[in-house]
């Protein structure tokens, strides 16, 4: 993938793949952590070619802008031209809650933010990107989750429950492992794969913490962890934790199992790691990636 | 109190038709916490309510958990409030017990999940039925049915009636009074000597 430098004060970063997913977000990353950048020069993502992004990705975008600001100083600059993709995040409050960490061209409009917000909560297979700003919050997302599952999309009962212990394990994870340092998003879509016609759904959980890694080794007997994707490994056994007590570190090893028992697949990304689970196929797959802050979650199931 | 046994298996030895016997020991119900319990944070919200409970218990007394109309908990609650409060109830507040009770299906097998990852169990009953939910295998369950016929045994007197050692017999009372599940008191041996003498959590 090649750099385009069309002025001396702007690099310009095409987007590599037509699809931002929990798979092809590591893509863009790496470019980005490839980068140098000189003085007064911004970085511009060129999204004009993009046709679908998952929520991953949505919440990926956003924890990349912060991490981009924090080693560069400069936020980085999104080119969505008008269509399909610019209103679908619009709608998914991706706009909302990157604004105070990315800049956009064109411009997102004040009263266009304003008309996509008036959106809320009215697609009954989207929950938009969400702020975990404080802690209190998780459960009133938890309540809107069990509501779009049950009602809309008539989850059994149990069914929703599962997957809400699922989400209330990550987002709760958040404030347990960085108190007071992080901020984490949430977001579920339900989607259809389009070469199979198969609806999917996913929950898509991400902060911008210490990630995984750095959690485990502020425990001793993990202080010599040295790779990210062996660290997220060792985080689903059950009982590791960055605390030696026997009543900690089960919530990862629970969320796993639950993904199994549903079908579905898990994929984890912390630091410079990546780990996918997938229920049917009974098997791990492992990435060295390009490095972000925190920890980011998939869970994808077959929608009922 | 009518101690008549319906059944071999789980049947709480209270009176027929009394339920409200269970109901007359302290009660904790943490369904005033919400039907949906997540995060550790409101764990350590319930659980600090119940350790101050407990601390002005006497010896020998049991507090039912009342989990009626508690529809869903995650892990997180689950360890923070069951796993910190069983995994301290033989030090910090040996001699008293907590039981659970009114558990829905769907609860029970995820609790059931979170104390198995812990080697926890707990005591639990639902009208006259009891159970044990967590790490608790076939002897212990054999053991324990034992003694709740038996409501109060001394190691030997066990040992005899299961037809095993007293070694073995002491082991098995030792990891059940080790789970809270029976209570344990010192007596007086016939032959003058100190003896342990054990008895059903309910009796």
């Amino acid at each position: 993938m090649s750099i385009s430098y069309y002025s001396p004060a702007r690099v310009t970063i095409p987007v590599p793949t037509r699809d931002l997913t929990y798979t092809s977000f590591d893509q863009l990353v790496a470019l980005l952590s490839e980068m140098t950048l000189r003085e007064s020069q911004d970085v511009m993502v060129d999204c004009s070619t993009l046709d679908f992004v998952d929520p991953f990705a949505t919440i990926g975008l956003i924890l990349l802008s912060k991490h981009f600001n924090k080693q560069f100083g400069v936020p980085l600059t999104f080119a969505f031209p008008e269509g399909d993709v610019r209103s679908y995040l619009g709608r998914a409050s991706f706009f909302k809650q990157a604004l105070s960490c990315a800049k956009f061209e064109p411009d997102i409009p004040e009263a266009w933010l304003q008309l996509m917000d008036a959106y809320q909560g009215s697609n009954p297979v989207l929950l938009e990107v969400t702020s975990l700003s404080e802690e209190a919050i998780i459960a009133s997302i938890l309540d809107r989750v069990e509501m779009v599952l049950r009602r809309r999309l008539h989850y059994g009962k149990y069914d929703a429950f599962d997957i809400c212990i699922m989400l209330s394990e990550i987002c709760h994870n958040i404030f347990d492992h960085n108190p007071g340092q992080a901020t984490g998003y949430a977001a579920m879509q339900l989607y259809k794969n389009r070469q199979q016609g198969e609806r999917f759904l996913q929950i898509a959980v991400g902060d911008d913490g210490a990630g995984i890694r750095a959690s485990l080794r502020r425990n001793p007997h993990y202080k010599n962890l040295t790779s990210d994707v062996d660290a997220i490994i060792k985080g689903l056994a059950n009982r590791v934790s960055e605390y030696d007590d026997i009543t900690r570190g089960n919530g990862l090893f629970h969320l796993l199992n639950l993904v199994l028992k549903h079908g579905g697949s898990l994929c984890i990304r912390s630091g410079a790691g990546k780990v996918f689970f997938r229920a049917d196929q009974h098997r791990t797959l492992v990435w060295d990636v390009g490095s972000l802050d925190g920890a980011q979650f998939a869970i994808t199931f077959p929608a009922r | 109190m009518g101690l008549t046994l319906f059944d071999f298996y789980g049947i709480i030895p209270f009176s027929e038709g009394d339920e409200n016997e269970a109901m007359s020991l302290p009660e904790y119900l943490l369904s005033h916490h919400g039907s949906r319990l997540w995060g550790r944070a409101k764990g350590v919200e319930v659980r600090e309510q119940i350790e101050a409970i407990l601390s002005n218990m006497g010896e020998g007394e049991v507090l039912v958990l009342n989990l009626k109309n508690v529809e869903v908990m995650d892990f997180s609650f689950a360890s923070e409030v069951f796993g910190k409060l069983l995994s301290r109830m033989p030090t910090e507040y040996s001699g008293r017990y907590v039981v659970l009770r009114e558990l829905t299906e769907y609860v029970k097998e995820n609790l059931q999940a979170a104390l198995v990852g812990m080697e926890l169990a707990v005591l639990i009953i639902r009208g006259k039925k009891w159970d044990v939910i967590g790490k608790f295998g076939q002897v212990d369950r054999e053991t324990l049915q034992a003694l709740v016929q038996l409501e109060v045994a001394t190691t030997s007197n066990l040992a005899k009636y299961l037809g095993i050692s007293i070694t073995a017999c002491s082991n098995r009372l030792k990891k059940l009074h080790e789970l809270g599940l029976i209570r344990r008191e010192r007596t007086t041996a016939p032959t003058g000597g100190e003896q342990y003498q054990y008895a059903w959590l309910l009796k």
